[in-house]
């Protein structure tokens, strides 16, 4: 009975931290790609991304999500892999623009990758090139629907299959990650 | 008379960085002597012998200046020519304020008592390096063998300030401190400008410090600061009513404690930082914490003190030297000590960055290198138990100082200060803190290769870049006072010396062999001597005349 | 009872950097985030996992919130029980919090945070002059400077009425107190990527913004006992709000000032209104 109501009041604890959580997202505001653009409409006074509780810091060591904008050439994809690994759980990848989905219309470039996936576990896709900030911030109600439900993100799935990852990674740059 | 218990503990510190240093050199050599002139002079007991006590210990500073790094050290020529002028500057400033102390011991016929006290204060004042009479100080400290430079600063420092409360120890009256002071013979007025000089060189000390890049000459400029703070509580404690003196008493007797508390460990952390780095440049000294981090924390209490900030005692005396300085009206004089109060704050956190927190880049020192620092331990962590003593209950050590303030002028500092709440609240927040931290997400430790910035030169595979912000700390500060620099100190002593070299040739010219000249410059001073005739009674006159009598007739 | 006051505070800085945010946003004419957002934010980072460079980051971090709770509980409001400071010791408490802030800085071996801290402290030098005049002032005209005393002394009128000239220069520096633009050199986000802060994730980062909370309240409760008062705690409360406004306002209508221009003005500007106070009130 008593194990009951602890845990009960356990679950009200996190269901409440887990609300918290997806009310208030760090955003590292490391812009990546062309998608970049895109962002700072959104953040300022026109579409006013903060009065949902997103806020854009300076470091990883703040971040809670990464956002991919863009394209991205192998050796931005190197200094993002260093940034998420910077970051502390629980932390999101966000792909933004059909360049982290597919490749876009680099999909042939010698200098760019095509699937995200492959190398940093992502959480949310948002298609479009490049997304609008209404699509922008559709894409963060989904995200923040699944913080709020408490699903693991993309973290888990890298600590878990850290040497697919770092082989896939491997691929890329050889030995020197 | 006021070698109470707290100069034996003193004593007992020293002593025990002196055998750090047996091994080493003449160490031993000159604190023995230096420290029985101090006694001599702390034993109050005449004029001659107070005299006597003072140049024994000018003399051993002359001494260990010229022996050092007759230890072996193979030093260039440069820089022992560079120390023969740090010999004639001291000497030249230690001869000025013998020159006085002997004027007054001989015009006061050997008494303490007499209408020409205020020369035994300019003495104290040239050799307590108050403006402008500071130009010794620094390079003297720096020149020195380390381990004898925290001794200096810590007691000998202290000379002047014994001769300048001599009206306090023994003027007979204490209904009102300004009968004891006028029955020396000390006028309000003249101590006046010394609180100004000593609250100014407070401030231009600490200014100095602030943005050196030598560490050496950092504690330096901040001795001279805190030297300054004492000698402004002295005179201030001369000259005003007694509850003002009282509290401005306790808190330069506080004060003098606590600066040797801190400093004495610290010149022995530099001294072991120049022999094991090689270098005591700001840039290049680092790494310190990750060597010893026992040692950090027992630091930690003493450059808090120096800083000022509670619970450490320096707090308390910088809190009893403001507010008597408020309350007696000096209000200029506590602007320049306030502003020194947080340019203090701003060199203590350079050191502790600068010294055990950069990254050392290379670490070429090998490990039983820093095997010694642990005879560091004892010594710091005695002095860093005291100053939180002092900083949390204060009355215990004013108590323990009872030798040095007269009963008439002894002070509860606690009902003006509540010291032991703030330390005790500070405390149990430090500790909810610390639970606080402990109930929250988990954390890990990662090594300071690792930071933001850092994965773009790869720090953890190139560890010998030098990626950090140590040199020029403060830049910003030093570009509002450019124009000042201009404004040399040094050079003025230089233009009055060729001055007087080169003025007096311009005698010769008068020297030109017509008659008609000779007749023309008679004419001139028969004409002044008229007009001097005409104003033979004014006081101006009389007290030239004055002079000339006792330069002639004693 | 302190420990209703250290929760009374929280809450309150809270609110007042939630209706800072608010209200700063409104003037660039947003939305902005709503009201509760700061607690949202404290709870978020004091679940999230973070890194920490050593025993130093976290004891700086334990010294900033202990510093910063200090201080709350130096400033006399009515129904609770406070340490009876003056306004020289009260600048000297206010240390401890820089100093541990200074110290987790320390540890952190990134330039930009050693940067940041530089120029914390040579803004610390900058505000503090004008402080210094003020305490100067209080002595020359009212022989105290006991916080207590202040707020009692204020019965017959305030010292924003008496002394509006003191009041204006002190406004000044508690910008530059609070860190508000236009001397915000300290955190300064797009360039030096917050400063001291930069090193900062999960809890250590959550204890900074409780420390941001009590500072808050602490430095509007400050100037509220100083020139608006004081009183009991609803009184306080409803001139902290007006005073954050009035700052808040202020600094979003302000760029950045350069971190030696800022520490110059902070010299000059408000130090010349006090000497000017000082000049019409001996006359």
């Amino acid at each position: 009975m008593k194990a009951g109501v602890l845990s009960k009041i356990g679950d009200i604890l996190g269901d409440f931290i887990n609300w918290a959580r997806s009310n208030s997202i760090f955003v590292l505001h490391y812009c990546t790609g062309c998608g970049a653009v895109e962002i700072s409409p959104t953040l300022t006074s026109r579409y006013d991304m903060t009065r949902f509780g997103i806020q854009p810091v300076a470091t990883p060591r703040q971040a809670d999500v990464l956002l991919i904008t863009g394209y991205l050439s192998l050796k931005t994809l190197k200094r993002v892999i260093w940034a998420y690994e910077q970051m502390s759980a629980p932390k999101y990848v966000v792909g933004f623009g059909s360049c982290t989905i597919n490749g876009g219309h680099y999909w042939d470039s010698y200098a760019t990758i095509n699937l995200l996936d492959l190398y940093l576990p992502v959480d949310l896709y948002i298609a479009g090139c490049m997304p609008r900030p209404e699509a922008i911030i559709e894409g963060f109600e989904v995200l923040k629907k699944k913080i709020k439900s408490g699903e693991p993100g993309g973290w888990i799935d890298y600590e878990r299959r850290k040497d697919w990852y770092k082989a896939n990674q491997r691929r890329l740059f050889g030995d020197k990650i | 008379m006021a070698s109470g218990l707290v100069r034996v503990a003193l004593a007992f510190l020293v002593l025990s960085f002196a055998l750090l240093a047996l091994y080493r050199n003449i160490c031993w050599v000159s604190i023995v002597p230096a420290a029985f002139g101090a006694a001599i002079v702390f034993s109050l007991s005449s004029p001659l012998l107070l005299f006597v006590g003072w140049e024994i210990v000018s003399w051993t500073i002359f001494f260990s200046i010229i022996l050092r790094g007759s230890s072996g050290g193979t030093e260039s020529v440069p820089v022992v020519a560079s120390r023969k002028n740090v010999v004639y500057l001291y000497v030249s400033f230690a001869a000025l304020s013998a020159v006085f102390m002997l004027m007054w011991i001989f015009l006061s016929h050997f008494s303490y008592k007499s209408p020409y006290f205020y020369l035994a204060v300019v003495a104290s004042v040239i050799k307590g390096a108050i403006i402008p009479f500071h130009l010794w100080l620094v390079p003297v400290y720096s020149s020195m063998d380390l381990s004898f430079t925290a001794f200096n600063s810590a007691v000998l420092s202290k000379l002047g300030l014994i001769v300048i409360l001599l009206p306090l120890y023994l003027g007979a009256d204490y209904s009102g401190v300004r009968n004891a002071v006028e029955s020396f013979g000390l006028e309000v007025n003249f101590i006046r400008i010394f609180i100004l000089l000593s609250s100014f060189t407070a401030l231009y000390a600490a200014y100095r410090a602030v943005l050196t890049e030598d560490l050496v000459e950092l504690l330096s400029y901040s001795s001279l600061s805190q030297v300054g703070y004492i000698f402004a509580g002295a005179f201030l404690s001369l000259s005003s009513g007694k509850d003002v003196a009282s509290m401005a008493l306790n808190g330069t007797m506080l004060h003098a404690l606590n600066h040797a508390l801190v400093k004495i460990p610290f010149f022995m952390l530099a001294y072991f930082v120049e022999r094991k780095y090689g270098t005591t440049s700001l840039s290049e000294t680092g790494g310190l914490y990750k060597k010893s981090p026992v040692l950090f924390f027992l630091v930690l209490p003493l450059a808090i003190s120096l800083a000022g900030v509670p619970p450490a005692g320096g707090f308390v005396s910088k809190w009893l030297l403001y507010t008597s300085m408020l309350r007696a009206g000096y209000y200029v004089s506590f602007f320049l000590l306030g502003v020194a109060g947080v340019l203090s704050f701003l060199y203590v956190y350079r050191f502790l960055h600068s010294l055990f927190f950069e990254r050392l880049k290379k670490d070429s020192l090998k490990e039983d290198d820093f095997l010694e620092l642990k005879w560091h331990f004892l010594p710091t962590g005695v002095a860093s138990v005291m100053t939180l003593i002092v900083g949390v209950k204060p009355s215990l050590v004013t108590n323990l100082l009872s030798s040095a303030i007269p009963e008439p002028l002894s002070l509860n500092v606690e009902a003006h200060l509540p010291t032991g709440s703030i330390a005790f609240a500070f405390l149990l927040l430090v500790i909810f803190s610390a639970f606080l931290w402990k109930i929250s997400a988990d954390h890990r430790y990662v090594p300071d290769t690792d930071n933001y910035t850092s994965a773009a030169v790869r720090l953890d595979q190139n560890p010998e870049i030098s990626y950090d912000f140590s040199y020029g700390f403060y830049m910003p500060l030093k570009r509002p006072f450019r124009w000042l620099c201009y404004l040399n100190p040094e050079k003025l002593y230089d233009v009055l010396w060729e001055y007087l070299r080169d003025g007096l040739s311009y005698l010769r010219t008068l020297a030109s062999g017509r008659f008609t000249d000779y007749i023309f410059y008679i004419s001139i001073f028969a004409f002044v001597m008229l007009f001097v005739g005409k104003v033979f009674n004014t006081p101006c006159f009389l007290m030239i005349r004055k002079i000339f009598s006792f330069v002639g007739g004693g | 009872m302190s420990v209703l006051y250290l929760l009374y505070a929280f809450v309150v800085g809270a609110f007042l950097v939630g209706f800072g945010m608010k209200i700063s946003a409104r003037v660039k004419r947003k939305y902005g985030p709503p009201v509760y957002q700061p607690l949202m934010d404290v709870i978020k980072l004091l679940s999230k996992r973070s890194i920490s460079h050593g025993l130093v980051q976290d004891l700086g971090v334990w010294m900033a919130l202990a510093g910063s709770a200090l201080l709350v509980l130096a400033i006399p409001v009515s129904p609770f029980p406070f340490i009876n400071l003056d306004l020289i010791a009260f600048v000297y408490v206010s240390a401890i919090a820089s100093l541990g802030v200074a110290l987790g800085t320390a540890q952190v071996a990134n330039p930009y945070a050693s940067i940041g801290m530089a120029r914390a402290l040579m803004l610390m030098l900058g505000y503090e002059v004008p402080v210094l005049l003020t305490v100067v002032f209080f002595y020359f005209s009212l022989g105290t400077a006991t916080l207590a005393d202040l707020a009692t002394l204020q019965k017959e009128g305030w010292f924003l009425f008496k002394y509006p000239l003191l009041s204006a220069g002190y406004y000044l520096a508690l910008l530059a107190e609070m860190g508000k633009p236009p001397f915000d050199v300290v955190t300064a986000p797009s360039e030096i990527a917050s400063g001291p802060m930069v090193e900062y994730g999960g809890k250590y980062l959550g204890f900074l913004v409780i420390y941001a909370f009590f500072h808050t309240f602490v430095s509007t409760a400050l100037f509220a006992v100083l020139f608006l008062g004081g009183g009991t705690w609803w009184e306080v409360l409803l001139k902290q709000l007006v005073l954050y406004f009035s700052v808040v306002v202020v600094a979003s209508s302000f760029p950045r000032f350069v971190s030696e221009k800022a520490v110059v003005y902070q010299w000059i500007v408000p130090s010349l209104f006090v000497i000017l106070n000082f000049v019409v009130v001996a006359s």
